[in-house]
């Protein structure tokens, strides 16, 4: 059973770059869907039908007809006597708790004078970005990655320092300092896309810091790496609050500095939003830190 | 829907009549009474089915109140339409239960966000009479009389896929048979389970 002729959802040809790698053969899906339904395959084929359901509809009935197995097997368990009381105590504590904290939004709509007319929401966003959260995470960002940089090569010396007072040889260090980290800034990948976000990462290593504003709160987002060659793979989903922020650690499977792009997508919406140009940012400076200017 | 309010005050018999998907509205309000309510509503749900997986009380009462929690803190996310609350629900308890054993076990976590059962979540959805207490003893009897239907053979891989978090391949080995054969298996298995379930219309159209 081939492929193609069940894809009757319509993507961009962009979004379709995103699926290339994944372009598997409906047959595969029809082999092992069972096994996926119950998360039983390696992750990375979990992961590929995953990608291949949400825009093959053939595929996406075919999986749909097992879509209530899992929860009949959950229902399947002895019912038992239920948690102590105790567990609805800790939870509500825990959730008054977490109602406690300070919510910034609360205060920006108090401050908002009542006569004020409103706003378009993204214009709204954009002045909130520029004129507060933008300087300060900017700040914060750059401030966390040179301490970590410095606190890197204060390693790699103590650890010779010690070696060298051992009598051994330091050039057998083999972990290398955050020499050159950078904060990369994404471009827009539609001309509605009103998300921003920063990736602060030494080239040379496989992890990095995620910072993004003007996300669909309502939405999943991925964060997606594309290869020179034309493939692609999930790195990671974005744990966005309400006000469609996060900031996230990330790892990779390799060098930051070996990837085409960095992408922001939504989950069921292969479309990107947000793209950092890796590569091109990489060729175009060699300045070890680029600062984004706060307006 | 029909579990008796802990008290009979209007206030509380009010959140009692809401629907889930009312409550998950008002929770994602912030309005800690609606979380309060639906813990009454599927807390004994979740803690069986946690407890079927991890296997001591102490555990799977973490779980509860974690699953509870993570779906409190995500629910505008819900709001927005992924089956009904219980499916959701149970999810992230299989989810917390699975990364639980597979930490004790010090096998790598699944962590992927791929969830079969929220990205299907909207299709075929058995819907919300699962939290009927009158015919919660009924559906039970049903979904285990289908599996008992399923030649051991044929359960076993499902039931370790399911309730321990293994994979074909782990499946493959624990049970010393050869990998095509675990696949054959689970595929015969959860067809018949389909099938089997069809039969009775205990939810799968």
């Amino acid at each position: 059973m081939s492929g193609p002729e069940h894809r009757t959802t319509e993507l961009p040809d962009d979004a379709r770059s995103l699926e290339s790698p994944f372009d598997l053969d409906c047959a595969f899906v029809d082999d092992n869907v069972e096994a996926f339904v119950l998360r039983a395959l390696d992750l990375s084929d979990q992961q590929r039908i995953a990608l291949h359901l949400r825009w093959c509809e053939r595929c996406r009935a075919v999986a749909s007809s097992y879509a209530a197995v899992p929860r009949l097997l959950a229902e399947s368990a002895p019912l038992a006597e239920g948690p102590s009381p105790e567990v609805r105590d800790r939870l509500m504590d825990r959730v008054a708790r977490s109602s406690a904290v300070p919510d910034a939004t609360s205060t920006d709509a108090a401050a908002t004078p009542p006569e004020n007319q409103p706003r378009p929401a993204g214009v709204s966003r954009i002045v909130r970005w520029q004129r507060r959260v933008l300087p300060v995470a900017t700040a914060v960002l750059t401030i966390a990655f040179l301490i970590v940089s410095a606190w890197g090569i204060g390693l790699q010396n103590e650890i010779e320092s010690l070696r060298a007072e051992a009598g051994q040889p330091t050039t057998t260090f083999s972990g290398q300092p955050l020499a050159s980290p950078r904060l990369f800034t994404t471009k827009p990948a539609c001309s509605g896309c009103l998300g921003l976000a920063q990736l602060g990462a030494d080239p040379k290593k496989t992890t990095a810091v995620l910072m993004a504003w003007g996300l669909d709160p309502s939405q999943t987002h991925e964060v997606w790496c594309m290869h020179e060659n034309g493939e692609s793979n999930r790195v990671a989903v974005l744990d966005v609050n309400q006000n469609g922020e996060v900031m996230q650690t990330l790892s990779f499977s390799q060098p930051i500095a070996g990837y085409l792009e960095i992408r922001i997508v939504k989950q069921h919406d292969a479309t990107p939003e947000l793209i950092f140009s890796v590569k091109h940012d990489m060729e175009e400076a060699s300045n070890p830190i680029v600062f984004e200017t706060a307006i | 829907m029909s579990v008796a309010p802990r008290s009979t005050t209007d206030e509380q018999q009010r959140y009692t009549d809401l629907e889930d998907a009312a409550l998950v509205e008002l929770m994602a309000a912030r309005d800690p009474r609606a979380l309060e309510t639906l813990y009454e509503r599927h807390a004994r749900i979740v803690f069986s089915f946690a407890f079927r997986i991890v296997g001591d009380p102490a555990s799977a009462e973490e779980i509860v109140q974690e699953a509870f929690f993570r779906s409190w803190q995500q629910a505008t996310r819900f709001a927005e339409g992924r089956g009904t609350f219980v499916t959701w629900l149970l999810s992230i308890t299989h989810n917390l239960a699975i990364d639980e054993i597979r930490k004790r076990q010090r096998r790598p976590q699944r962590a992927d966000s791929a969830d079969p059962v929220l990205l299907l979540a909207n299709l075929n959805d058995p819907g919300p009479s699962v939290e009927d207490s009158a015919v919660q003893g009924s559906w039970r009897d049903e979904i285990r009389t289908a599996l008992e239907a399923i030649p051991p053979a044929q359960r076993e891989p499902i039931e370790l896929a399911y309730f321990s978090g293994l994979t074909q391949r782990e499946i493959a080995d624990h049970l010393g048979e050869p990998l095509g054969t675990i696949k054959t298996r689970m595929r015969l298995g959860m067809r018949k389970l389909r099938e089997t379930l069809e039969e009775r219309e205990v939810g799968l159209t």
